[in-house]
Formats: structure tokens, sequence, C-alpha cells
């Protein structure tokens, strides 16, 4: 009697929050997925009579779009090569704000949280001049070490990994205060213990820190990862896509479906693909996360 | 209380009061004078205008019409009027007895879908040749292009003067304006059956890609896309390059942003075409009226008023603006300029692009493909089979929803 009252009264609490997330999140959802299974178009926009019930015709397309594949080729590329650097410079620059007695740890702290809080399309587009081919500081920094300069987003080899640098330079502020917080719970006596047992500093990082900021370095991998699958605003700004739609992402093809060209049905379809594989990432998540909880 | 909130409702009331039109970019500014000189003579209803910004108006259309709440006048981007007749949000004009005899052929032509003419040309653009006349004549020549094989001549000629001459023609690989204009110049049509298939692999499109191509294979054009480009006017001013292809926005552009020495060197001109000179793809914006509109006369009055030849040449004069009637050019000024001639010639040339919705998206897909070809991705003749293949699919709907039709009239 007493459990069931408390569970009616958590429904009752839950209840603005449900109601909330039905008619925003999953009622559009539900439709969108239907819409998926529609050719709806500006003929349809015209007169509902002319929506066509195609099953799943817009699957089957999209399969055989090359521009799709050319997107979502371009999307696992972000999330491979983007997350492993993206976490390595968060890591990176965690650990070196967690030495002891460095100083200006606090002046250091903000200024390289910066980024994350900046606008990203003001970001973007100072990121453009530094990018630039003939008076760009990369390239004049590479110039300096007697390399040859890059056509960074010109050229479609170099276009991608153009957008990585900024979209990691952007983001790493808020995974490294994370990871920062994670070392900091490490207790010191188990760095000593480890030192007195004779391990060098790789055998520390490798069997005390990373033991330690296991949770952490998945939740913020896993959230990186997702972020690569939705990056849009970046080339949207940068490159709008191009060169030679090399930087044509997932969610940057479903836009153009959706908003460009108004093929709705397609622009859903792309959406549900994107939806299952950002479900498959979430369920990515550590098995023994109660374990590595320190 | 009660009479605050009275107050606040006829505040309310009256912002909606009167009648509405949509109109794009700096025209959208600019039209409030014209809008204001039109209520004070008239006697029927009022209109107030809002400016929509160019990146967001057509999402921004096509939002308000789904919800109903398109405006009474809607100026409407050309390549769009095939879109909004397959919504068939626009009222027809045939019926009110318009004189159009004295517009631009090709301008009527875009805006008249199926023979319903459905909205009016407010101003027009095209594209054609900015050239730098001092390094023509460095190589030369003391004449601009009229023929494929003349401009082929000199861009070879050009290639050879050195300097700070980088490349003849500056042509970014992400435009498809300069691609369709030569492809509007074969006998060929770009999409066929009325435009509901792809026509990329008949002969004379097949010979207009063959050509843009070779233009980048040469070095005459060098291969860049939008992003990746130098500035227009920085390197056209310091002549790096003697050829663009580009609209009438560019002539005040130019005049604002070349250097001062650089401003007696340069000229505009008609497009070259295979035997002379050669048609362009027809631009600007007309004015329709909302079908939904409960006041369609006073909406007729407005856009009758906004084609009006000197009301067209004032708004000339205020925007830059090419106008769409013919004799407000003279009163303009924009005989005597020489620069601005050149577009009324291109203008008589120009010719309406493919009247099919999804025309734009394959208008993309061309650029896209031609990108492709001249960076070495793929062959000439995969991309025109691809084209092909794409356009097929995209019209499919359309080809759809013309059969409808046809087996509703038998």
């Amino acid at each position: 009697m007493n459990k069931r009252l408390k569970l009616q009264a958590g429904w009752v609490f839950i209840a603005p929050s449900l109601f909330v997330l039905m008619v925003f999140f999953f009622g559009p959802v539900f439709l969108a997925l239907i819409m998926s299974f529609s050719d709806f178009d500006i003929y349809s926009l015209a007169d509902i009579d002319n929506l066509r019930w195609i099953g799943l015709d817009n699957y089957f397309k999209l399969v055989q779009t090359p521009l799709f594949w050319k997107a979502l080729g371009n999307t696992f590329y972000l999330a491979i090569f983007g997350t492993p650097l993206s976490i390595a410079v968060s890591l990176g620059l965690a650990m070196a704000l967690n030495v002891k007695n460095a100083p200006f740890k606090g002046f250091f702290r903000i200024v390289l949280f910066t980024p994350y809080v900046t606008t990203l399309v003001a970001a973007a587009a100072v990121w453009h001049f530094i990018l630039d081919t003939r008076s760009g500081l990369l390239n004049q920094g590479l110039r300096l070490l007697g390399l040859e300069g890059l056509d960074w987003l010109g050229d479609p080899h170099y276009s991608l990994p153009a957008i990585i640098l900024f979209s990691i330079w952007k983001s790493f502020g808020y995974n490294m205060l994370i990871l920062l917080a994670a070392l900091q719970k490490i207790p010191d006596e188990l760095y000593e213990a480890a030192t007195l047992d004779g391990a060098n500093a790789w055998q520390r990082l490798l069997h005390v820190t990373l033991p330690g900021i296991m949770p952490s370095l998945w939740m913020v991998s896993l959230i990186t990862l997702a972020g690569y699958f939705q990056l849009f605003a970046e080339p949207y700004v940068m490159t709008q896509g191009g060169p030679a739609q090399s930087t044509l992402t997932l969610m940057y093809f479903m836009y153009n479906e959706g908003f460009k060209w108004w093929n709705l049905g397609t622009a859903s379809a792309t959406a549900f693909v994107l939806f299952i594989m950002l479900l498959g990432i979430s369920v990515l998540s550590p098995k023994n996360e109660a374990e590595t909880k320190p | 209380m009660s009479l605050l909130m009275a107050a606040g409702l006829g505040a309310c009331f009256k912002r909606e009061d009167g009648l509405r039109i949509w109109a794009m970019g700096t025209e959208g500014e600019k039209i409030v004078p014209f809008i204001n000189a039109f209520n004070h003579k008239t006697t029927g209803p009022k209109f107030r205008s809002q400016a929509l910004p160019w990146s967001a108006a057509h999402e921004k259309l096509l939002t308000a019409f789904a919800a109903d709440n398109l405006p009474d006048v809607i100026a409407l981007g050309n390549t769009w009027v095939s879109e909004f007749a397959a919504l068939d949000a626009l009222e027809p004009l045939n019926q009110y007895g318009i004189d159009t005899s004295n517009m631009f052929e090709a301008a009527v032509d875009n805006a008249t879908i199926d023979g319903k003419l459905l909205g009016l040309p407010w101003y027009v653009e095209t594209r054609l040749l900015f050239y730098r006349k001092d390094n023509l004549a460095r190589a030369g020549f003391q004449n601009p292009p009229q023929t494929w094989a003349e401009w082929e001549a000199q861009l070879a000629a050009l290639g050879k003067i050195g300097g700070n001459h980088k490349f003849g023609a500056f042509m970014p690989v992400n435009e498809f304006e300069p691609l369709v204009a030569f492809c509007l110049q074969s006998q060929n049509q770009i999409l066929i059956d009325n435009a509901t298939k792809g026509g990329f692999q008949t002969n004379g499109i097949k010979e207009t890609f063959a050509f843009v191509k070779s233009l980048y294979d040469k070095g005459y054009a060098a291969i860049l896309s939008g992003a990746e480009a130098p500035d227009l006017y920085a390197s056209f001013g310091r002549g790096e390059f003697t050829f663009v292809i580009t609209g009438p926005w560019n002539i005040a552009e130019m005049r604002k942003r070349l250097p001062a020495d650089a401003q007696d060197k340069w000229a505009t001109a008609p497009l070259p075409g295979r035997t002379g000179l050669g048609a362009s793809i027809l631009g600007g914006v007309s004015l329709g009226i909302n079908k939904a509109s409960t006041q369609k006369m006073a909406a007729l009055e407005l856009i009758k008023e906004l084609t009006n030849v000197s009301v067209q040449a004032e708004f000339s004069k205020a925007t830059a603006d090419l106008p769409s009637v013919k004799p407000a050019w003279a009163l303009a000024g924009l005989e005597t300029d020489a620069k601005a001639h050149s577009f009324y010639q291109q203008l008589s040339l120009a010719k309406a692009a493919p009247k099919a919705p999804e025309w734009e998206r394959i208008a993309n897909e061309m650029a896209i493909a031609m990108e492709r070809v001249v960076r070495g991705i793929q062959s000439l003749d995969v991309a025109l089979a691809g084209l092909d293949n794409f356009a097929d699919d995209i019209l499919a709907k359309r080809r759809y929803m013309i059969s409808l039709k046809g087996n509703a009239h038998e």
C-alpha cells in the first residue's frame, strides 16, 4: 500500500516533464518516423492528397544515393579521427593543469576553457583567417618550420582535417574540465604507492591515472563521439559542405534535404538513420561501470 | 485596466491592418518610400512592406505557405516561380489584361508557367562578362570576344602576358550560373519532355560541358570554389585575371571597391556564344499575387504601380537594380552608361531557366558534377550520365503529377 502510494507520488512529480517530453520530443520523433515512410515534398505541401505512402522507399533510395554515403563516410571519418584526438588533447591538457605546484593554474584553466564558450560562428570566422592559404597563421607557422603550406579549406583532402582541428580547439575545454575534476579525485597515496613499487611515469599513467578516470573518460568519449556524429555548424559556417562536398556531414545532408529542398520524407529517413546510430553509441557505455567507479 | 487591454488589443488589430508585401534584401528596405507613396495615392486599402533576408527568404516563404500566412503581394526570386506554381499559391494574371509588351521577353516568359502569367517582372538580372581592357590590349585584342573560339584565342594569348596576371577567367567551380548560361546557348534543352527528364547526354549540352571543362583543363580558369577563391574585387582590381562572369550588382560594387586607377580599365560585354553573342541565364525578381488574398484588386494595383515606367526608373536609381520595363532604362539614365548597356543587350538575349520546381537542385548538381570532372574525380561521360540519372530521379514526382493532371483532363 505504502509502496503504491509512493509510486503514484513519483508519477505526479515527473508528470510535467513527461508531458513536455511527450509533446516536444516523443511526439515529433514519432511523426518524423511516420513521415519517413512518405514522399512528403512541395507537391504534398500544396495538397496533402499528393502525398504517397512509399513504405521503406526513402531508406532504399538513401542507400542508393552516392551523396548519402559520402556524407556518412565524412561523418565516420570525423568521428574516428576526431574523437581520439579530441580526447588526447583534453586529457593531455587536463594532466598538465593537474601538475602539483604549477604556476598560474587558474589563469591557464580559464584561457583553455575560453574556446568552449566563444560563439561558434565568430570563432569560425577567425579560424577562416587562420586557415587561409596565403596569409593564414597556420601556413605561416608551417613555413617557418620549413614546411609547405596547405590549402586547408580549399583542398578536398585537407578540408576535413581542418574541420577536425577547429572542432578540437572549440570543444576540448569542456572535456578538459571534466577530466581535470576526475584527475583531482585520484588520491595521491595511490601514486606514492605506485612510485614506491617502482612504477615509472608511463606505468603510473596506465595503471593509476587511466583506471581512476575511466568512468569520466568513457562519458567524455561518448559525448564527443556523439557530438562528431551531429557535426553541422562547423562545416556550415566554414565551408558550406565543400569543396567537392568533402565536408558534407550526415546532419548537413539532412538539413539540405529537408530545409533546402523540402524533401521532408528523405530528411526524416536520414534523421532516423542518424538516430539509430546514436542509439547504438549510447549502448556502448561500459558494462563494468560500477566496478570502475572510484 | 480594461481600457489598457482594449488599447493593447486595438494596437494588435491595427498592426494586422492593411495588406502585406514581402520583399528580399536591399529591395525590401528600399521599397518603403515607394509603398508610402502608393499608400498616399491610393483610395483602396494600404500596404505595409516587410524585408526578408535573402538567405532565409525561400524557407520563410514555404513555411508561410504551409501556415496559410503568405502576404498579399510576394516578391519571388525568378527561380522560385515554378515552385510556387506547383504549390498553386499564385493568382494567374492573364485575366486582368496587363500589358507586358514593354518588358524583357525572357523575364515575362520566366514568370509564365503552362501559359499562366503568375507574376510581373519587378527587376531583372543576368550574367555576363566583366573584363579588363588593359589586359586584353596587352594580349593584342581591342574588343571582347563574340564567339567561343574568339574567347579561347584570347584566353590562350592572355596566358602568356605574364606580370601579375595569373589566369584568364575567374570562374569558381561551385557557381552554376556560368555553366547554365552556356548550356542555355545550346540548341538542346537542359531538361527535356516539358522539363520532366534530364537532357544532359544530348549533343548540345555535352559540347557545352566539354567546352567549360576545357577552360579549366587548359588553365584558362583556376579550379577554385567559393570558400578558397581570392577576394574578387582585390584581384580584379590588380588585374590578376581578365574575365569574370557575374551579375549587375557588381557594376556598383566594382565602382565602389576597385582602386581609382583601375576604374577606366574595366568594362562589361555580353557572353560569347557559338556563332555570335550568346544567351545567358535570366534572374531577378517577380511580383506575384497570393491566390488566397482577399484583396486581389488592391494587390494588382500595387504591382501595376511598381512596374510603371517612372516608378521603375526611380526604383532603379534607388537600388541600382535593372528595370524589367525597357522604357525605364532611358529614364533611369542607364542607356548612356556603357557598362549597363551591355546588360540591356544581354537581357534581350537572355533565356529563362528550365521551369521545374526542382530546377535549382538540378542546377546545383550540375556545378557539383562539373567540379568532380575538373578535379579529375569523374570522367565527363560518367558525370553526364550521372546528371541524367539524378534529374530523372528528382523529377519522378513531377512526372507523376503531370500524369495525374493528364488523366484528369481525359
